[in-house]
């Protein structure tokens, strides 16, 4: 279990993470969202043991500055270390001086399946092809806590597919604890479990994904009259645009309730859309701002 | 930390090797070429001839020519026979410069790579302690320095003892220049390594080991100019009658005494060590019979020590550090207490209290280096939004500098004269 308890960090007078607390569970997906320069990476690294924190972090009990615990920890920051003379061979052999437990055999079948050449410097790959031999290596170390910042930069769709089953698989059989931070927030709420919004320096707010999609709902009105702000006066509003006799609302609660609040202002039409992770996302953000 | 050790080792070995090879044959192409020289070559001149077939003893003290062949029999050499004979160069101090260099380049081989945050993502997030990671790329750099150091140098013995010349020389100066070889190699990689570590840059890393080769230089140089002429205006001495006091038995001891003299040439490492290795050189190929034994001195001592401090406080210094160092830091300006913030105003101060009390003339040279600083200043804050304590500092350098500017007119000149020598040498011997 990851327990952080009043965690700060400042970059000399700017603050970036101010007094944050949070429990992460045994065996779970923890998606890490905010816009850029929230803070995202930063709680990575002090999560990674690379800065040292004002607060404190605790992998079962123990510190992360602490050589020993980091032996349970992989952190693949977004833009990994290698040198020019790097291959996948190469830098699965400087992992295995630290990780002594990693599986060359899964490390092998992914490589593999991502179709790389091990023996290529990695200076020659693109970005993307990069990022798998990274992934590659994080799954073949099967660690107990894994930290990914920006997993799913310069990944195509199939890759992404290759790892998200790769995740959920290692989930389920080592009962590791995943903490990935991305802005592709359709590919976290596939296979997080919870999800962490960080903005203006603290946990906006944090939860079960499922839940926190369907806690708001979204629809599409049509009037036969022009409609105004003020008749959605008293109504939980995540966001409202009107235009002219037509309006779509985010509105905070359950479905079956808030058409019924709807149905009050007499709509010609009125249709529930499906509201996904990055909507529910860019409402929360929006909201946040306009407070 | 093992396991990280024999990777690196691993990684870097080829390099090393590479870095290795080229050294040995640089070493042996220097070695052919003072042999074609026939620098290696003993002979005495005796008139206008030259014997090459030359015997020599040891005398209790020093190897010396005994006999030569002159094509007939042997021949006793006399003193006043022998014009010149020949000096041996071993060229020894080929591999030990080879070492210098590679003892203040290969810290940025092996730090240079934790100077970008990147790096620092990754290697500070390992299950390995800051300070483990560089502890190991501390000892490898040693290895990659020392590994081509010792095999040119075998390189050059070999080249010598191919020319017959090894059995003659003092084997004991051969062992005390391999080991004080090895000393000044530590002691400025340590150094070095230290000072390239307190930078979060590449390049003020680089800056601060060149300043670092120079500074105490600088200092102690400007301390003694410093301090004499204080002593001078102490005793109201003109220049030349200050120099005359200091000679043995003009006047009492008492102005000789104040008179501090630290050698500060041998503030310069390079200077130093290369001095102290020739020395040693000179020593294994006494073999010629005017030689002079090259003097060392108690103050070459005392340097020979304070190096060894210096080397020592380096290396404790850097392994203690590796643990304060903050990946956050990378990449930003050196604000360690080690780098700029602090030379700068020293190197400007003291130099240009230097300047400013010998001559009224230097008011220009004195603005020049403030200016020539603050910029330095500036360009190590990356701008000109100076913190409140920037400002302090900056406006001591300028306070100071204006005050050295008019020292000489102000002070100096204005000091009573003597008129006479022997009033200045009572005066003194009384005090």
């Amino acid at each position: 279990m990851i327990e952080i308890k009043s965690l700060s960090h400042s970059f000399g007078k700017k603050l970036v993470l101010d007094n944050i607390d949070l429990t992460v569970p045994d065996g779970t997906v923890l998606g890490i969202v905010g816009i850029n320069g929230a803070g995202k990476s930063t709680l990575l690294r002090l999560l990674a043991g690379v800065y040292d924190s004002k607060g404190c972090v605790l992998y079962d009990g123990k510190s992360p500055s602490l050589a020993k615990t980091r032996k349970d920890i992989f952190f693949l920051p977004d833009d990994p270390y290698y040198t020019a003379t790097s291959t996948p061979e190469k830098t699965f052999a400087f992992y295995k001086a630290f990780y002594p437990n990693i599986d060359k055999v899964v490390f092998d079948s992914l490589i593999s399946k991502y179709a790389i050449n091990p023996k290529l410097p990695l200076r020659s790959f693109s970005k993307g092809m990069r990022r798998q031999v990274f992934i590659a290596l994080a799954l073949a170390a099967k660690p107990k806590y894994m930290l990914l910042d920006e997993a799913f930069d310069g990944l195509d769709p199939l890759s992404r597919k290759i790892f998200k089953d790769a995740i959920i698989k290692l989930v389920e059989d080592e009962n590791t604890t995943v903490l990935i931070s991305s802005h592709s927030l359709r590919e976290l709420e596939d296979f997080c479990d919870k999800f962490v919004l960080i903005d203006n320096n603290k946990i906006k707010n944090q939860g079960d994904i499922a839940e926190h999609v369907a806690s708001m709902c979204k629809f599409e009105l049509a009037f036969l009259q022009e409609i105004s702000k003020e008749s959605f006066e008293g109504m939980p509003i995540v966001s409202l645009e009107i235009k002219g006799r037509f309006a779509t609302v985010v509105l905070e609660g359950e479905s079956t309730e808030m058409r019924r609040r709807l149905e009050s202002l007499n709509p010609a039409v009125m249709d529930e859309l499906p509201l996904d992770f990055e909507e529910a996302f860019i409402h929360d953000v929006e909201s946040e701002r306009r407070e | 930390m093992k396991s990280y050790f024999k990777h690196q080792l691993k990684s870097y070995s080829r390099a090393i090797i590479i870095i290795t090879v080229l050294m040995m044959i640089v070493s042996f192409f220097v070695a052919a070429e003072s042999m074609r020289h026939e620098r290696y070559t003993l002979f005495v001149k005796v008139g206008e001839k030259v014997y090459t077939s030359v015997e020599y003893s040891y005398n209790g003290e020093k190897n010396v020519p005994t006999r030569y062949h002159d094509g007939k029999g042997y021949v006793n050499i006399t003193d006043e026979e022998i014009i010149e004979v020949s000096y041996r160069d071993l060229s020894l101090s080929y591999p030990a410069s080879l070492l210098f260099l590679l003892a203040v380049a290969v810290p940025v081989w092996m730090f240079g790579f934790m100077k970008k945050k990147r790096n620092l993502d990754c290697f500070y997030s390992l299950p390995i302690s800051k300070r483990e990671t560089g502890t190991v790329q501390y000892l490898l750099g040693g290895i990659a320095a020392v590994i081509p150091f010792v095999c040119s140098y075998a390189v050059m013995l070999a080249c010598n003892a191919s020319y017959g010349l090894f059995g003659t020389l003092e084997h004991k100066y051969i062992f005390y220049h391999f080991l004080i070889c090895l000393i000044a190699g530590f002691i400025l990689y340590s150094l070095s390594c230290f000072v390239f570590e307190k930078a979060n840059t590449v390049i003020d890393g680089i800056v601060m080991i060149c300043v670092y080769m120079l500074l105490l230089y600088l200092l102690i140089s400007n301390t003694e100019a410093i301090t004499n002429k204080i002593f001078q205006i102490y005793y109201r001495l003109e220049y030349g009658e200050y120099i005359e006091s200091l000679r043995p038995g003009t006047v009492g001891v008492a102005p000789r005494l104040r008179y501090l003299s630290f050698n500060e040439d041998n503030a310069m490492p390079f200077y130093f060590f290369e001095k102290l290795l020739n020395y040693l050189e000179c020593d294994a190929e006494m073999i010629y019979v005017n030689y002079t034994s090259r003097y060392f001195g108690d103050s070459d001592l005392n340097w020979f020590i304070a190096w060894c401090v210096i080397g020592l406080l380096s290396s404790f210094g850097l392994i203690y550090g590796f643990n304060k160092k903050k990946a956050e830091s990378a990449e930003e300006s050196s604000s360690s207490i080690f780098c700029y913030k602090l030379l700068i105003p020293l190197c400007c101060i003291s130099t240009n209290i230097h300047l400013g009390i010998f001559d009224s003339t230097e008011t220009t040279s004195c603005l020049a280096i403030t200016v020539a600083c603050a910029v330095g200043y500036a360009i190590y804050r990356r701008g000109v939004r100076f913190k409140k304590s920037d400002y302090i500092v900056l406006g001591i350098m300028l306070a100071l500098t204006v005050c050295s500017m008019f020292t000489y007119d102000l002070i100096i000149d204005s000091l009573p004269r003597i008129d006479t020598y022997s009033e200045i040498v009572y005066e003194v011997v009384a005090i």
